[in-house]
């Protein structure tokens, strides 16, 4: 009750705060616009704000789905032959330290001149993946060497071991790289549209730039507000699904 | 039904764990490995169940023995209630039997206890899941290693009984690993001292089981067994 509690008190009274400043202060809007004006630009604008955020949470849907099952396959490859993992994992680390801000103009320009969210899902998959694959890689080979040893002795098959053994092992590890990775993948997705800049990009971070222009400060808030909020589900709702599966592990 | 000739085995050419080892075990005879951490009991152990391969000798049975492997830490996969985890042998080899997974659960007093996840219960309670899960593999040979280390004295005289039942009423051998030498002398009808890969010396307690659990620790044969297994594991670390 109080992790709920105590952030909810901790935002009302910095709200408050901001108001009462821009009030008194008499800050102009294109400078700091109050909380009020931010809430009224997201309400007068609801359904063009409904399809932006539609647009970016399906970019991150897509990305995050194929980083996680291209992180598990990858993951599984490496703990079935080392020769596998030491041949690419290098590679792997290469696409985690690049900064994803180097390559998006490069991934824009190869697949995205005509289809920008294309280019968004590979932008984010490549910041999301590496994380999913490195927790999961952990997760597969910590598995309890004791209980390894009793399904050998108990004659299990590849597939028993693995779905039996190795997944419900590796599921903590995977939970929380999912975490991570979809507020990765959420960032990947907006860096990629502002990159692009226009084009066919309908989603949030193009809203964020549109209102930049027009010095719509309000609508900027607005447009970061929905991220957040995004970002904020993701994270939470991975945590409530990770609460959910792991509740009997103690 | 298990004889064990000339085992020889080293995680590396130079250091030998176990070296030119040879004992028998008989139908629903107790046999102890006592000795020093480090002196290759729990290696024999996986010798005989095959997890590990001997450079040299051999591990022989008479005809088809099932096997199964009792960890010290219980080993018990903290995803799977009491009842899932228990049936794992079943599982593994094809076909669930609830009468006998329900039976090995009674048998180790755990009946009610079948939904419960092993985080929700104590370390003794943990111990008899994994041993109830041994017994569903109907093992001839019941390999422990170790089991009551981390258990309380009480709990550890308690989990004692409970394998000398069980071999009674299911004629199991057991291939038990320990360092405590008041475990050995109570629980075992032959015990091989080991130091350095080698079985140093053998004692048989020969504990008249008629008496009960107290009797038998202050008997004088309990007391003898106790000072030959003393006098040989310090000549073995000499």
């Amino acid at each position: 009750m109080k992790q709920v509690f105590l952030p909810v008190i901790a935002l009302i009274a910095a709200l408050a705060f901001w108001e009462y400043y821009v009030f008194v202060f008499e800050v102009p809007k294109f400078v700091l616009p109050a909380p009020s004006a931010i809430w009224s630009a997201l309400l007068d604008n609801l359904p063009l704000w409904g399809e932006a955020a539609r647009s970016t949470l399906w970019v991150t849907v897509q990305a995050l789905s194929a980083a996680a099952l291209s992180g598990i396959l990858f993951a599984l490859g490496f703990s079935l032959s080392r020769t596998f993992e030491a041949t690419l994992y290098p590679f792997a680390v290469v696409l985690q330290v690049t900064p994803v801000i180097a390559i998006a103009p490069l991934v824009l320009i190869w697949v995205g001149i005509d289809n920008v969210e294309r280019a968004q899902v590979i932008i984010a998959w490549l910041v999301a993946f590496f994380p999913i694959l490195a927790n999961m890689s952990a997760g597969l080979k910590s598995v309890d060497a004791n209980l390894s040893d009793l399904f050998k002795l108990y004659g299990a098959s590849p597939m028993q071991k693995f779905w039996l053994l190795m997944w419900p092992t590796a599921l903590p590890y995977l939970l929380a790289s999912l975490k991570i990775s979809g507020g990765l993948a959420l960032i990947g997705g907006v860096v990629a549209e502002f990159v692009a800049g226009s084009g066919t990009a309908t989603g949030l971070a193009w809203r964020i730039i549109e209102a930049g222009n027009r010095l719509q400060i309000e609508k900027m808030f607005a447009g970061l507000l929905l991220l957040s909020v995004m970002g904020m589900l993701i994270f939470y709702g991975f945590a409530l699904l990770e609460r959910q599966l792991l509740k009997h592990r103690g | 039904m298990l004889s064990v000739s000339n085992l020889a085995f080293g995680y590396d050419r130079h250091t030998p764990v176990v070296n030119g080892l040879s004992f028998k075990l008989g139908k629903g005879e107790i046999v102890s490995l006592l000795g020093p951490s480090g002196c290759g009991k729990s290696t024999v152990l996986r010798l005989v169940a095959d997890l590990l391969k001997p450079h040299s000798g051999e591990v022989a049975f008479s005809g088809d023995q099932q096997i199964a492997f009792v960890f010290q830490d219980h080993a018990l996969m903290p995803w799977a209630n009491v009842f899932d985890n228990v049936a794992l042998p079943q599982k593994l080899g094809g076909a669930v039997n609830q009468e006998l997974l329900n039976e090995a659960l009674s048998s180790v007093g755990l009946e009610d206890f079948a939904k419960r996840f092993p985080a929700e219960l104590s370390g003794g309670q943990r111990m008899r899941v994994s041993i109830a899960r041994a017994l569903t593999a109907s093992p001839s040979i019941l390999l422990m290693d170790e089991p009551f280390a981390a258990l309380d004295e009480v709990l550890r005289f308690q989990m004692n009984e409970l394998i000398l039942q069980l071999r009674d009423s299911r004629q199991f051998a057991i291939l038990f690993v320990t360092h405590s030498l008041y475990e050995a002398a109570y629980l075992s009808d032959r015990i091989a001292v080991m130091g350095e890969g080698k079985i140093e010396g053998w004692v048989e307690p020969a504990l008249d089981r008629r008496l009960s659990a107290d009797e038998q620790r202050s008997s004088p044969e309990f007391f003898h067994a106790a000072q030959e297994l003393s006098a040989l594991l310090k000549a073995s670390q000499q």
